[in-house]
């Protein structure tokens, strides 16, 4: 199992713009294609952005199709509470939906704009 | 008078608010949280989201703590009912009949509300509490001025004034609450209540 230490990765342990989410799904990419598990190791960060989490785990999900039990079955985290995990969990099933919703033919920039408060 | 905080400033300049805690309003609580993803690829809201998220992980360090009201939870509550129902079914209208149904019948259905329901739970409960003030009445409609803010504003500003000073801070983008004349702090990211605030000389100046 590769493992993969997110504050190292990222350079710092405030995980908030969706750049820095980039580097991670860019590296989450990479690593999938070595191996088969990867164990993510969030020790020592301050705290993550949705913006963080939708642009790494959500897009990963996304664009290599990776339903929401392949997702855990390859990934796995430590270093997180419980509270933490919730939130990831959120983010992997808000890209099953956005996927979905993709294949019913919806707009989806239209239909997520409309869910943004005015 | 709603005295104006600039957000930006105040993470800008480390700077400490004038107060020990301050209520969330629900747009806030919705841009931060973004419960159904809809900021990714977004770039306006996502740049939104990462503010708020760094403004509220900062006053934590400063002993600032972030409340809620009961008059937010069932508004975000709504939010999520609502917001839930259109990801399952974008091209309906929301039926609250249908809702309930699915809810008693649909096994899928129950399993995807419950992971938002978490979400819910977790944010009332420890991240942004619901203090209340049972002690006194909070008389809510006696001037409510449907044309001036939604319910939901009102209420959550009586529910705030109800509370000590110290607690008296709304974290709003609401442009509303800038039209009340009672005293409090208007704690906002939103460049034009900036303005406004700056203009009519009600924007908090921290020395």
């Amino acid at each position: 199992m590769k493992k993969i230490t997110i504050v190292d990765l990222i350079q710092s342990p405030v995980l908030l713009s969706p750049e820095k989410g980039q580097i991670l799904l860019k590296e989450l990419k990479s690593q999938l294609e070595k191996s088969k598990k990867i164990n993510l190791d969030f020790s020592g960060f301050k705290f993550f952005s949705s913006s963080f989490l939708n642009n790494s785990f959500g897009q990963l999900c996304l664009d290599l199709n990776i339903s929401e039990k392949d997702f855990f079955n390859k990934i796995s985290f430590s270093g997180l509470s419980e509270d933490d995990i919730d939130e990831i969990n959120l983010t992997i099933h808000n890209a099953q939906v956005r996927r979905k919703l993709k294949k019913e033919d919806v707009n989806v920039d239209k239909f997520y704009k409309k869910l943004i408060p005015a | 008078m709603a005295i104006v905080i600039d957000a930006s400033d105040i993470l800008a300049k480390n700077k400490s608010l004038p107060v020990e805690g301050f209520f969330i309003d629900t747009n806030i609580l919705i841009c931060y949280k973004d419960p159904f993803g809809a900021s990714l690829n977004n770039v306006k809201q996502t740049k939104y989201n990462n503010s708020i998220t760094q403004f509220l992980n900062r006053p934590k360090s400063s002993g600032v703590k972030g409340y809620s009201t009961l008059s937010v939870a069932i508004e975000f509550y709504k939010y999520i009912q609502i917001g839930y129902f259109y990801t399952q079914f974008p091209n309906d209208k929301f039926e609250a009949k249908k809702f309930k149904d699915l809810k008693e019948k649909d096994s899928d259905f129950r399993g995807g509300l419950q992971t938002y329901f978490n979400l819910f739970k977790k944010i009332f409960n420890k991240e942004f509490p619901i203090l209340t003030k049972n002690s006194d009445k909070i008389d809510y409609l006696n001037d409510f001025d449907v044309l001036k803010a939604d319910f939901g504003d009102h209420a959550l500003l009586k529910s705030v004034l109800a509370h000590d000073k110290k607690y008296h801070g709304i974290f709003t983008g609401d442009a509303d609450f800038y039209n009340y004349s009672e005293e409090f702090y208007l704690i906002t990211f939103n460049n034009k209540i900036i303005a406004k605030a700056t203009s009519e000389k009600k924007l908090y100046l921290n020395k």
